[in-house]
């Protein structure tokens, strides 16, 4: 058994993929640098990222796969399931031996795997870019906080860089402890400093602009209007919109 | 208003005439419009969206034969996209109408999209849905289910080699599942277990299906099955249909 450490990246992955080929590693076990503690019998490697490596494995795949299959590898990455780096090698690894249109054997566990995991990360994703809900501070930034299941972050980026191209905008996962930030040129990672134990929803009143607040109770008052009370249905509600979101929502406050 | 009946009994200052005429001058509009699309690219877009029309549910004595009898010759003759159906939330003291304070028929309304949805994309017969021995929709299984218990004869199906049209025509599995199976039991023969980790109703579906590993020995009667599956589900309607009494 061989250790692979990579550098947690997608691109750092696929370079492993490229190495495992490239080495001939009989059984490989991937993991995200940092998080193994090293296996006690076995060698351990760490995989350098490299573009170059990382592309020829896509391509490769691009050549194998539907270009729905494809969509699905990123996505399942995202999901930072424990474990996903190697169901995804053996999935990789799968459909370079096979032919085509095996992604559509879901009685291998891998493939089935790959499927509902990025079909969760896409629902999530989706969620993601419903569930914002901007506030603007004094330095005319709007600003979000969201803590989504998986790390959609930059699955949502394009979507809100193309919605809002002419607002400065700043989404933050506070899960993860990082955020996205478009100063209406190109949208950039960025991580914030907190000071410890700090209350994100009182905190942020005190940076309000000026009509923030009164654009908050329209938003609030909206919602109790279009409300039909005869045709309430709190399963449905809460199916389509899970208490877990609720916490940064400008209408559930 | 789903019928002429209905609406001479609610609006009598309407014709149905008025209302079927721009129906019928919109289809033809669209149509025409499809067709001038296909000979140049620069025809300007008219209604790209298509044409839909909604009914209100409950509030008169319509059957939902003669419902779904109307949605039917929408979808067919008007070639409508969607057909909407609504329950009638009690506004008014008019006599001719539901009294105030009676439930919004939310049961109904849901098993009428159901048989809509069978209709449209499931290839369902109106007949095979409602006939005019059974003109309502039962209202503690949906529709499609109810279609599999009055036809027992046809199952089960062997998942391995069922036509596709009939494996979504299996209660728990829908068209996706169905899509599914097909292209997966190109591979391999597929089991019972590789079809309860795909994701589809199992404790609905496994009445109706075998593969030949292993066999549902068991003949049940319609009624028994309709049990079973009643007693695994909690539905969020049940006050709404429940034959007992609450207290408070």
């Amino acid at each position: 058994m061989d250790v692979i450490l990579y550098d947690g990246s997608f691109e750092g992955l696929l370079t492993a993929v490229f190495e495992i080929y490239e080495y001939k590693i009989q059984h490989p076990v991937i993991y995200k640098n940092g998080v193994a503690n090293g296996s006690l019998f076995g060698n351990s490697q760490e995989v350098q990222t490299n573009g170059i490596k990382s592309d020829r494995v896509y391509k490769k795949l691009a050549d194998k796969l539907s270009k729905n299959s494809l969509r699905q590898l990123y996505p399942a990455f995202l999901s930072g399931l424990k474990d996903i780096e190697n169901v995804l090698f053996r999935y990789i690894h799968f459909v370079l031996k096979s032919g085509a249109g095996v992604e559509n054997d879901v009685s291998n566990p891998d493939v089935l795997m790959i499927l509902q995991t990025s079909k969760k990360v896409a629902r999530e994703k989706h969620r993601m870019e419903a569930f914002v809900r901007f506030q603007l501070t004094k330095d005319q930034l709007y600003y979000s906080i969201i803590q989504p299941d998986f790390d959609v972050l930059p699955l949502i980026c394009t979507h809100f860089k193309t919605r809002y191209a002419d607002q400065r905008w700043l989404i933050y996962d506070a899960l993860r402890k990082y955020g996205m930030y478009y100063d209406k040129e190109k949208v950039e990672e960025v991580t914030i400093n907190f000071s410890p134990g700090i209350n994100h929803n009182s905190i942020a009143k005190s940076w309000y602009d000026e009509e923030e607040d009164l654009y908050q109770n329209l938003w609030r008052h909206y919602f109790s209007i279009v409300n039909i009370a005869a045709r309430k249905n709190m399963k449905l509600h809460l199916q389509h919109m899970p208490r877990r979101y609720w916490k940064y929502l400008v209408e559930k406050q | 208003m789903p019928t002429e009946k209905s609406l001479a009994l609610m609006a009598p200052d309407k014709r149905r005439e008025d209302m079927i005429r721009p129906m019928e001058y919109l289809k033809t509009a669209i149509l025409e419009n499809r067709d001038e699309k296909k000979l140049f690219k620069k025809t300007p877009m008219f209604a790209p969206a298509g044409q839909s029309t909604q009914m209100v549910i409950g509030a008169t004595p319509e059957t939902d034969l003669e419902i779904l009898f109307m949605a039917n010759v929408f979808y067919k003759k008007m070639q409508l996209k969607r057909v909407y159906y609504s329950g009638y939330v009690p506004i008014s003291n008019d006599n001719r109408l539901p009294a105030i304070g009676t439930p919004v028929p939310m049961i109904r309304e849901n098993r009428l999209y159901q048989a809509d949805w069978l209709m449209r994309n499931y290839n369902f017969q109106l007949q095979e849905i409602v006939s005019p021995e059974n003109p309502l929709l039962d209202a503690d299984i949906d529709p499609k289910l109810s279609w599999a218990l009055r036809n027992l004869h046809l199952f089960p199906l062997d998942i391995n080699l069922a036509d596709y049209q009939l494996l979504m025509r299996v209660p728990g599995i829908g068209i996706q599942s169905a899509q599914k199976i097909c292209a997966a039991r190109k591979f391999k023969r597929l089991t019972m277990e590789h079809i309860k980790k795909m994701g589809i109703a199992f404790s609905r579906a496994k009445y109706f299906i075998n593969s030949d590993t292993q066999y549902e020995k068991k003949d049940w009667q319609p009624w028994q099955i309709r049990q079973f599956i009643l007693s695994g589900v909690n539905s969020k309607y049940k006050p709404n249909f429940s034959p007992q009494l609450t207290m408070f």
